[in-house]
């Protein structure tokens, strides 16, 4: 229809959907668990049997407070890097692997289009870290994003940015 | 509100999942330096396993950085169990050269020997005392060096006691007990008459467990135990006599030992836990303070006052 002169579609970034940024976490794991937490498993192996379940693991780990130490550093390790791949990606790329599958991106809030810094990365994401306190966010973060009016995480509201998609219109 | 159009984004994530993995290299290669697995040495070649009991005896082996390093039995154990289960493994060669340790620790260092079905040879080398030695009358032959300081089988309780320092500088140990004998032993006060008994008692029965011990082990009469369980220790020649060696001599002769009993020709290997460099540096670290502490020691004492023997 030439010559009608319709308006243009308008694409523009409002709120991501809940549906999208779980998925996009869950592909993030799975690249955190290849490229990050797969150099230290064989190290964990030999500490833990293959097999052992849940009782068996706990059995070995209270008959060595060594073990308790060296279990508690590969955590830290991979809890540390793990921080880094979020912040770095969101800083520098404004997404995460995830992200970019999914078409989700990091904002800094305010009027200024801009990807978050790198400190503000590293607040958002800080839920990472399995030690108390930090792990009471695990718990926290998902029921602030689902029951919150603003449909934000906690610690985005508090390092300022939001997670957005493209909506068209 | 417009989103931003980097270039080549994937291209910068992969860029960043590089550095990344690189990262996670090379901090896993420092945690797995750094830290032990708790492996053992790999005892598939050799044909005679040899366990090491060396420094005091524990049931954990000292982690402290100014620790001298000595023998955690649950290691010990652990080592004793890998040797029996080797099937190449045809004999078990125990180096001692300890003073001694704990009750507990040696006994289940001594228990772990007695259940082996395979030849046992106890090498003391410098000392072989107190549980040390009751380590070694467990084994099924003992070998030592002439001069090696062997026997000292008794029980030492003692420990410093303060009450006298506390008073000369007007230091009071306020007793909060609940149980007449909860805190007995207390370095901070005197002990009574009644302490001294009831803990000479126990030591008493500490010291007829090892009597009997070294007695069944050893197949020793009750004159002869009578006259070595004083607490003194022997030089190997002199042990030899009273029935506490068997042979004199070194490695060389243990492994002769085992070759003629077993009629094979003896390969020996180390069972030992692999080391990290935490505890090589812990160990050198220890080591090195040791040798410090001793020095500083025998600096102070006079000669007069000297109680080791020296050759």
């Amino acid at each position: 229809m030439k010559g009608l002169n319709l308006p243009k579609k308008r694409i523009y970034l409002g709120p991501a959907s809940l549906i999208r940024r779980i998925l996009a976490f869950v592909l993030d794991l799975f690249v955190i668990d290849i490229v990050i937490a797969g150099f230290f498993k064989g190290k964990i192996s030999l500490m833990l049997p293959e097999a052992a379940g849940f009782s068996e693991v706990q059995t070995i780990m209270q008959s060595s407070q060594a073990l308790i130490a060296q279990l508690s550093s590969i955590i830290l390790a991979i809890s540390l890097i793990s921080l880094l791949y979020f912040s770095v990606m969101q800083a520098v790329l404004s997404q995460t692997v995830g992200m970019m599958v999914l078409n989700i991106y990091v904002m800094q809030q305010g009027k200024k289009i801009a990807a978050p810094t790198f400190w503000q990365g590293i607040i958002r994401n800080i839920f990472v870290f399995p030690f108390f306190p930090f792990f009471v966010l695990w718990l926290t973060e998902p029921l602030f994003l689902i029951f919150s009016r603003s449909r934000m995480r906690m610690l985005e509201v508090l390092s300022k940015t939001v997670t957005v998609e493209e909506i068209s219109e | 509100m417009e989103k931003p159009k980097p270039r080549n984004k994937w291209i910068t994530a992969l860029i960043i999942l590089a550095i990344l993995a690189f990262l996670s290299y090379v901090v896993a290669g420092i945690i797995s330096l750094f830290a032990g697995t708790g492996e053992f040495t790999d005892i598939n070649a050799g044909n005679v396993a040899i366990v090491s009991i060396k420094g005091f005896i524990s049931t954990e082996s000292g982690s402290l950085l100014f620790d001298e390093q000595g023998t955690s039995s649950t290691d010990a154990v652990e080592a004793l169990k890998k040797a029996e289960d080797a099937s190449n493994i045809k004999a078990i060669l125990l180096e001692i050269d300890s003073p001694g340790g704990t009750p507990v620790a040696t006994d289940e260092i001594a228990q772990q020997i007695k259940k082996s079905k395979k030849l046992t040879v106890a090498w003391i080398r410098e000392v072989g005392a107190s549980g040390a030695y009751w380590v070694a009358s467990s084994a099924d032959i003992v070998v030592a060096n002439r001069m090696s300081a062997v026997g000292s089988i008794g029980v030492l309780g003692s420990y410093v006691q303060f009450e006298g320092l506390f008073n000369k500088y007007g230091v009071k140990y306020e007793r909060l007990v609940s149980g007449e004998y909860k805190d007995i032993g207390s370095p901070f006060r005197n002990m009574t008459s009644a302490e001294r008994l009831l803990i000479q008692a126990e030591l008493d029965s500490l010291h007829r467990i090892f009597i009997d011990e070294v007695k069944q082990n050893r197949k020793l009469s009750d004159e002869r135990m009578a006259k070595i369980s004083t607490g003194m220790f022997f030089f190997g020649t002199e042990a030899k006599d009273l029935g506490l060696v068997d042979v004199l001599g070194g490695k060389e002769e243990a492994l002769k030992i085992i070759e003629t009993n077993l009629n094979i020709t003896a390969s020996p290997v180390e069972i030992r836990k692999k080391e990290s460099l935490s505890d090589v540096l812990s160990r050198l670290s220890g080591g090195l303070s040791y040798q410090i502490g001793l020095g500083i020691g025998n600096s102070i004492v006079t000669k007069a006052n000297r109680n080791s023997v020296t050759v």
